[in-house]
């Protein structure tokens, strides 16, 4: 459905990614991780064209992403990025609204402007009792809340958000992330929190220096094998009581010392 | 928290807001056609106007200095005022959207400073008192002005706002210093008076010609900003929303900069670089119907040409029988409604 072959992105004399590639198949959740400055937000800006790719395409639905419209592209791909809005004196209402734009012709309203829309997508997230609250009022999960119900509002078949658990506590976290598992679109998620990964994925991309080392389901990608030399971390992976699996880290790299008090542990 | 009064909904609102001030409009200009040194009662005004536009009635029982007051002295300028206004309004309220900046006015891309220097060369260089002459070389400074900040501030072939408003002060800040030059250079001191004047801006020299040319601008430009209010919403959000929801804001921006300065261009040519209304205006509008331009902008059109009808009706009247700038009316009717709007101001989280 959407699909990067042989991305590069090229800033400053630096590959941000280089011969990146990954495929998302219709309905599938594919999650990506990797350190900072791993280039996952390039790379996912790169799947919106929001970014011109200097090496390789992005195809959706068999079209290379760069010849589409902005609009017909926005009809298709929703998208959650990690900036918010800067502070216009919009109403939350307003500012979900914004999502019917690539839908509306050119034509005016006085009316409401997608007020039903825009209202049913409030009160699948949650908020439908707060549309008329100034956005800038919002709380840091109220606020990303709201752009989640902006990008449901835009009706597109797949949906992008850059780390859409930012600046949201435990409960937030983990209802945002089922809502977005519920809504039986084609997801690509950047994801920061590596148990979170496990849980709403069905599939993961591991990126490291720009390029994708590893991808398949969360049990593949996420070993102590592939992820300690990333991270420089020592992972341990528990298995969960639900399936899947959890992962606990230590502060210092693996090394002897701590292998065994592992060992020990289990 | 529920909605403020759920019993009137935004649409009802909205339009309540429209007519109000649309039947204000109409009682402002019927006002200033008929005040001034000499005062012509509201009826006769309406009837000169229906004898005018619909033949009703056929006969006029009015003396022909009154039907010439009305229609040749005072209807051109009121109409004119309505234009500008409701122009300058609206460009301010779309350029604070397009460059995310509410300080911004419909002057950002230096056309006010282009328009006085263009203007300055006419009058000062060529010695031009024609108003063609004056007009047009107003005209096309601003539009040179407009070309020179849009080159220096895109160089790099992307329309970043902050580059823009750079460019656009010190674009506006040299030809200033022209325009200075000129009138110190100039040894007519009548010629630097009428520039000065003309700096300020005024309505005084409003012809019929005039005064059609800036009604059909300001026409075009509300139905321009009337197919661009979506754009600007998303616009306002900032450019990572834009694209989001399908708008390449480069471009857009691009269109709406362009666009809404051409259109103050003209008004710059007409009448000078009134200041203040463009600014102040949106502002007063948002405060009235909030952020969102499809309402925003038509109350910023009507809003911004009662304004610059009573400022101009204030110019003439003050000092009668000696014409006051209007620029100087305007800066001292909207310094201190900015400061009122300030202390509304909710303060920002």
């Amino acid at each position: 459905m959407i699909e990067a072959r042989g991305l590069g992105v090229a800033r400053g004399g630096r590959w941000l990614i280089r011969d990146a590639g990954l495929r998302v198949a219709r309905g599938e959740v594919l999650g990506l991780i990797g350190p900072n400055g791993s280039g996952k937000t390039t790379l996912l800006r790169c799947l919106y064209g929001a970014l011109a790719p200097d090496a390789g395409e992005v195809r959706l639905g068999g079209a290379d992403i760069g010849a589409l419209p902005r609009r017909e592209i926005a009809r298709r791909i929703a998208v959650v990025p990690q900036e918010r809005p800067d502070d216009s004196g919009q109403r939350l209402r307003e500012v979900v609204a914004l999502g019917r734009l690539p839908h509306r012709g050119l034509m005016p309203g006085l009316g409401a402007g997608g007020a039903a829309a825009a209202q049913h997508a409030l009160e699948r997230v949650g908020l439908g009792a707060m549309a008329e609250r100034p956005f800038a009022s919002l709380s840091g999960g109220e606020a990303q809340r709201g752009l989640i119900a902006r990008a449901l509002c835009q009706e597109a078949p797949i949906l992008l958000l850059d780390e859409p658990t930012n600046h949201l506590d435990l409960r937030y976290q983990h209802e945002v992330l089922g809502l977005i598992r519920s809504l039986g679109l084609t997801v690509v998620i950047v994801l920061h929190d590596l148990n979170l990964a496990a849980r709403y994925c069905d599939r993961l991309a591991l990126l490291d220096g720009g390029q994708v080392i590893a991808s398949g389901p969360p049990e593949a990608v996420l070993t102590p094998a592939l992820l300690e030399p990333v991270w420089q971390v020592s992972v341990t992976t528990l298995p969960r009581r639900d399936s899947g699996l959890h992962l606990i880290f230590a502060e210092r790299p693996l090394d002897g010392q701590n292998q065994e008090l592992f060992h020990a542990h289990h | 928290m529920a909605g403020p009064s759920r019993a009137i909904t935004p649409l009802t609102r909205d339009a309540a807001i429209l007519t109000a001030l649309t039947l204000l409009l109409a009682l402002t200009a019927m006002l200033c056609c008929g005040l001034g040194p000499v005062s012509i009662p509201p009826g006769t005004v309406l009837r000169v106007l229906g004898h005018h536009l619909l033949d009703w009635p056929v006969q006029g029982d009015w003396p022909a200095s009154t039907d010439a007051i009305v229609w040749l002295s005072r209807l051109p300028r009121v109409l004119m005022a309505i234009a500008v206004g409701a122009t300058l309004a609206l460009a301010g309220a779309a350029l604070q959207a397009v460059v995310r900046n509410p300080l911004a006015d419909p002057y950002v891309l230096g056309v006010s400073a282009g328009a006085s220097t263009g203007a300055a060369l006419a009058i000062l260089v060529f010695s031009g008192t024609g108003i063609l002459l004056l007009s047009t070389s107003a005209f096309a400074g601003a539009v040179l002005a407009m070309l020179l900040v849009l080159v220096i501030g895109g160089a790099r072939g992307e329309v970043v706002p902050f580059r823009l408003i750079m460019a656009g002060l010190a674009v506006g800040y040299a030809l200033t210093s022209a325009t200075s030059f000129l009138i110190f250079a100039s040894d007519s001191p009548e010629a630097s008076r009428s520039v000065m004047f003309w700096l300020l801006g005024s309505l005084a020299s409003v012809h019929w010609i005039t005064a059609q040319v800036a009604l059909a601008v300001a026409a075009v430009t509300l139905v321009f900003m009337a197919f661009a209010s979506g754009p600007l919403d998303a616009l306002a959000a900032g450019d990572e929303t834009a694209l989001a929801v399908g708008l390449r804001p480069g471009a857009a921006r691009l269109a709406l900069m362009v666009g809404t300065s051409l259109a103050v261009g003209v008004m710059v040519a007409g009448s000078g670089g009134i200041g203040f209304v463009g600014l102040v205006v949106p502002h007063m509008a948002r405060a009235l119907t909030g952020a969102r331009h499809a309402i925003l902008l038509p109350t910023c059109a009507l809003l911004g040409a009662i304004v610059l009808l009573l400022a101009d009706l204030l110019a003439r009247m003050l000092f009668a029988p000696q014409e006051m700038p209007i620029g100087v009316v305007t800066g001292l009717i909207g310094a201190p409604l900015l400061l009122l709007l300030l202390r509304n101001a909710a303060p920002r989280p």
